[in-house]
C-alpha cells in the first residue's frame, strides 16, 4: 500500500502485526484491543477504529508512537475528531496515519486536523492527491 | 459572459451593509470552482462512483432531484445586493428555465440544471461573490437570521455580524465537513425571535450581561423533520470571545458520538435526547475545559473589522411621516407589508412573492431584474430573503413608497397578505423534490385561491399555513399555526394537518387534528378550521390565541363531524 | 431501492433512471437504450426484473417503475416523472 506525506510517497516504516502474531522487534503496529490489554513497551504504532472514546485516546496518546485512524467509510468523519483531539487535547506529536476510506477530496482536511500520512490504496491515481494540497491558498480556521 | 459588476466597483453609497468579499473570499472561491469542475470531470470519466460524488457535489449544492438536477445557492444569512439578485436572474436564464424558487433556509433554487453546467453556473455565481457551498451534505449550512437584521427596531446587536463570523468559521471546516447530519445555525439579535432559534440544531440569541459585555444564549438540539422538538439551553451566556470553541466544543461531542447507524436519528437532537440535556451538557463542558481556548479566542478586533463591512449606510436626516395616498389600497398594502425601521423617515418593505395562485416564493429571471433595478432606485441596493420565502428591500424612505407600491404592483410583488393565510410557506414538494411524498405547491395554489379575498383574510388576521411536501418538513409544517403535511398511501396524496404551532418566542409544535384528507378535501379542511375559529374567537383574538383556549376538540368535531 | 420492491407487485414496470449528465427523466427502450419520452419506455413484467437492472454508467438510479394495468404510471410521483411538474411551470427556455 502506498504510503503518502506532503502529498509525496514514502516508504513504509510500519509493519502491520495481527493481534495472534508476536510483536517483532522493529516497528510493528497493533490493534488498540491489544494494545490496550498488553501494554507493550517500546516503540509501538497502534491502528484504532472510528468510535475510540477520549479515555482510550488518552492512553494511546500517552504511549504509542505512531497511531493509524481507520476511516469506517468516506462519509464517516469521526476521524476527523480524533486526529484533532490526539493533537489537541492529548499532546500527541508521533505519526498520524489516515487509511480505510479516505478520499484525495479530503486530503487537505485530514492534513488540517493533524494527520501527517495517508496510506492508499495499490495503484491509486496521485494525481489529485498532489493537487488537493496546493488548491486552496488560504483556509478560514485553526489547523490542528 | 456577462460580466457581473463586481460589488467594489460600485461607489459607496451604493454599499449598504453587505459583506464585501475580500480577495481571501474571492481566491477561495475560484479554487473551490475549479476543484469542482474537476470533480465532475472525475465523476462523467468513471473514475468516481455515484455513491463517492454524491457528497461531493452535496457539499456544492447539487442535488438529483426527480427532474434534474437542482442547485441550491447560498443566500448568506439572507443578504443579497442588487448585483447579486441581477446575477441571479442571469443564471436562471442561462442554466435554468428562467426562474427559481427561494427557499425557507433563504436559500435560492434552481430547478433545472445539468451536471455539464453545473461548474460554470458556480463560477457565474462566484463573479457575484455568491456560491453553493455547503447548502447540502452532512456539514454546517447556511446560517440563517432575522431579515430585518440592522434596521429593526427592536434589535439589541446586529446578529449578521456573527453570522458571517460563522459562515467563515464554517466554510469547509476541516473536522466538521462529515457530521452525522445535516447541521443548522440560526441566529436572532433582537427581542422578538425572527430566525425560530429553537427549532435549529444550534440557536444563539444575542444579548448582553450587566456589563454590557456581548454573549449568546445557546439552544442545541431542537429540529423539525421526524420527531420534531424544540430545543433546549444548553448555556445562558457564552462570552463572545468564546463562541468559537464553545461551538466547536458541541460539534465535536456530536461528531464523535451522534447517531450513524440510522440516518433517522442522526440529528443531534437525538444525541440530547438519549444523554438528556444535563448529560450533554457536561460533555460539552468537558471538551470546552480541555480546549486550549486562546487559540480559539473571538479577537474583538476581527470582530470589529467584520462589523465595519456592515457599517450602516448613509442615511438621509428624515422625520416619522404618516404617508398617504388618494388609492385606499395603498394604505392597506402599507399597514400589512411595511415595518418602520429604527432610523427615522425609513422602512422596510416587505415584497409577497405569493400572489393568488402563484407558486410560493418562486420568482421570474425578469422580475428579479425589475426588483433589482428598485433595489437600486430605493434601497441602497440591498435586499433580503425572509425565511417566509419573500423579499425585502431594507432601506426604503418613508416618502417613496406610493411611487414604489405602484411599481410593485404593475410586477405582481404587492399582494398585501405579509402575515396572513394566503403569505402560505410551501416547499417544493412532489413536483420537484425526490423525497416528497406529495405536492405542496399545487395545494398553496388552491388555497390561496380559495381565500383570494383580501377583505376576509384581513378579518381572519394573523395566521402561518405551513406545507411540506414529506416528513423532512422543509416548510416548517410543524410551526405553522396551521402545518399540512403530505402523505402518501399507495401512491396517492394524502394531507395531514397539526394546529397550534409557532416558529417565535414562544415556539411551540402543532398537534395532529385526526386522519389525513385526501387531496380533494383539503382546502376544505382549511375552510372548516377557520370557519370554527371565525365561529369561537373572542373579541380580538388571533387565531392561535383562539387555539390555545380551546385546544384541538371543536376543530376535530367540526372537521370530523359530517364523516 | 423501494420502488423496485413495489414494483415487484404491480401490474407492469418500466425500468427507468436520471441521465448522468443532465439529470433528465430517462425510460429503458426495447432496445435497450434510454428515451427521455415515457411512451417509448419497453413495458416489461415484473417477474424478469433481476436481469434487467444492471448498472449502466450514463445513468444514475436505475429502478422499476410500477405502472397500471394500462401502461400507465401507477403513483403521482412517476406521473410527474414522466409528464413534468403540475404547476404551469416547466416550459423550457
Ligand atoms: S419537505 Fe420533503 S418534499 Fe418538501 S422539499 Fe423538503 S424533502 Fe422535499
Amino acid at each position: 500500500m502506498p504510503l503518502l506525506e506532503q502529498g509525496e510517497p514514502i516508504a513504509d516504516s510500519w509493519i502491520a502485526i495481527d493481534d495472534s502474531t508476536p510483536l517483532p522487534a522493529g516497528q510493528g503496529v497493533i490493534s488498540l484491543a491489544r494494545f490496550l490489554a498488553d501494554r507493550p513497551n517500546g516503540p509501538v504504532g497502534v491502528r484504532i477504529g472510528a468510535a475510540t472514546t477520549p479515555e482510550q485516546l488518552a492512553e494511546v496518546a500517552a504511549r504509542a508512537a505512531m497511531v493509524v485512524i481507520e476511516f469506517p467509510g468516506t462519509k464517516d468523519g469521526r476521524g476527523f475528531t480524533l486526529a484533532r483531539r490526539l493533537r489537541e487535547r492529548y499532546g500527541f506529536s508521533g505519526e498520524i496515519r489516515a487509511a480505510g476510506h479516505i478520499l484525495p477530496d479530503n486530503y487537505v482536511f485530514m492534513s488540517r486536523c493533524g494527520f501527517t500520512t495517508a496510506a492508499v490504496p495499490e495503484g491509486t491515481d496521485l494525481r489529485p492527491w498532489k493537487q488537493a494540497l496546493t488548491r486552496f491558498p488560504k483556509v478560514y480556521q485553526l489547523s490542528a | 459572459m456577462n460580466q457581473a459588476l463586481r460589488l467594489t466597483d460600485l461607489p459607496a453609497h451604493l454599499r449598504a451593509g453587505i459583506y464585501r468579499y475580500d480577495s481571501t473570499d474571492r481566491d477561495f472561491l475560484a479554487a473551490r470552482v475549479e476543484e469542482f469542475r474537476d470533480q465532475v470531470a472525475r465523476r462523467i470519466s468513471g473514475e468516481l462512483t455515484e455513491d463517492q460524488f454524491k457528497p461531493i457535489r452535496l457539499m456544492n449544492g447539487l442535488y438529483l432531484q426527480l427532474h434534474a438536477y437542482m442547485l441550491r445557492i447560498a443566500i448568506p444569512y439572507g443578504v443579497l445586493s442588487a448585483v447579486q439578485l441581477r446575477q441571479l436572474a442571469v443564471l436562471a436564464r442561462r442554466f435554468d428555465r428562467g426562474y427559481g424558487h427561494f427557499t425557507t433556509r433563504q436559500n435560492l433554487q434552481l430547478n433545472w440544471i445539468k451536471l455539464e453546467d453545473a461548474a460554470d453556473a458556480l463560477a457565474a455565481l462566484a463573479e457575484a461573490d455568491l456560491h453553493a457551498i455547503q447548502t447540502s451534505g452532512n456539514c454546517i449550512r447556511n446560517v440563517t437570521t432575522d431579515e430585518y437584521a440592522g434596521v429593526a427596531r427592536d434589535e439589541i446587536v446586529d446578529p449578521r455580524v456573527y453570522a458571517e463570523i460563522l459562515r467563515q468559521w464554517s466554510t469547509l471546516h476541516p473536522e466538521f465537513t462529515y457530521l452525522p447530519r445535516k447541521f443548522k445555525i440560526a441566529i436572532t439579535g433582537s427581542t422578538e425571535d425572527r430566525a425560530a432559534v429553537q427549532v435549529h440544531d444550534i440557536g444563539l440569541t444575542i444579548r448582553r450581561d450587566e456589563a454590557g459585555e456581548i454573549g449568546f444564549r445557546v439552544h442545541v438540539g431542537g429540529g423539525l423533520g421526524r420527531a420534531p422538538v424544540i430545543g433546549s439551553v444548553i448555556s445562558e451566556f457564552v462570552p463572545e470571545a468564546d463562541l468559537i470553541a464553545y461551538l466547536e466544543a458541541i460539534l465535536r461531542v456530536y461528531n464523535a458520538q451522534g447517531g450513524r447507524e440510522n440516518i433517522h436519528k442522526a440529528r443531534i437532537k437525538f444525541l440530547v435526547r438519549d444523554l438528556g440535556i444535563d448529560g450533554f451538557r457536561a460533555l460539552v463542558d468537558e471538551e470546552f475545559a480541555a480546549m486550549q481556548r486562546e487559540r480559539y479566542r473571538l479577537d474583538p478586533a476581527h470582530v470589529a473589522a467584520i462589523a465595519a463591512r456592515f457599517a450602516p449606510p448613509a442615511l438621509e436626516t428624515l422625520a416619522d411621516t404618516a404617508i398617504t395616498d388618494p388609492d385606499p389600497a395603498f394604505a392597506i398594502w402599507q399597514a400589512q407589508n411595511t415595518r418602520p425601521n429604527r432610523t427615522p423617515g425609513y422602512v422596510s418593505v416587505t415584497l409577497s412573492l405569493k400572489p393568488v395562485g402563484g407558486i410560493r416564493g418562486g420568482m421570474t429571471a425578469d422580475q428579479m431584474d425589475a426588483v433589482a433595478e428598485l433595489a437600486d432606485t430605493y434601497s441602497l441596493s440591498e435586499l433580503r430573503v425572509t425565511h417566509i420565502q419573500n423579499l425585502v428591500l431594507p432601506h426604503v424612505r418613508a416618502i417613496d413608497l406610493p411611487v414604489l407600491w405602484r411599481a410593485l404592483t404593475a410586477l405582481g410583488l404587492a399582494t398585501p397578505n405579509i402575515g396572513l393565510l394566503s403569505d402560505i410557506i410551501a416547499c417544493p414538494g412532489l413536483d420537484y423534490c425526490s423525497l416528497a411524498n406529495a405536492r405542496s405547491i399545487p395545494v398553496a395554489q388552491a388555497l390561496s385561491a380559495r381565500f383570494a379575498d383580501l377583505a376576509r383574510q384581513h378579518d381572519i388576521g394573523p395566521l402561518t399555513l405551513n406545507i411540506s411536501g414529506c416528513i423532512n418538513a422543509c416548510a416548517h409544517h410543524h410551526v405553522g399555526h396551521i402545518g399540512i403535511l403530505g402523505v402518501d398511501r399507495n401512491g396517492e396524496e394524502y394531507y395531514q394537518v397539526t394546529l397550534g404551532g409557532s416558529a417565535t418566542d414562544d415556539a411551540a409544535l402543532g398537534a395532529i387534528v385526526g386522519p389525513s384528507f385526501p387531496a380533494d378535501g383539503i382546502v376544505d379542511a382549511v375552510e372548516t378550521i377557520v370557519q370554527t375559529y371565525l365561529t369561537l374567537r373572542q373579541d380580538g383574538e388571533s387565531f392561535l390565541a383562539a387555539y390555545r383556549r380551546l385546544g384541538l376538540a371543536p376543530f376535530r368535531e367540526t372537521l370530523y363531524a359530517a364523516a | 431501492m423501494s420502488g423496485t420492491r413495489k414494483a415487484r407487485r404491480a401490474a407492469a414496470v418500466a425500468i427507468t433512471a436520471n441521465r448522468l449528465l443532465d439529470g433528465a427523466v430517462v425510460w429503458r427502450t426495447g432496445t435497450g437504450d434510454w428515451s427521455e419520452t415515457f411512451a417509448d419506455a419497453a413495458v416489461i413484467a415484473p417477474d424478469v426484473l433481476d436481469t434487467t437492472l444492471a448498472a449502466d454508467p450514463l445513468v444514475v438510479g436505475i429502478y422499476a417503475a410500477a405502472l397500471t394495468e394500462h401502461a400507465t404510471p401507477a403513483s403521482w410521483k412517476e406521473r410527474i416523472r414522466a409528464f413534468g411538474p403540475t404547476i404551469g411551470q416547466d416550459a423550457a427556455p
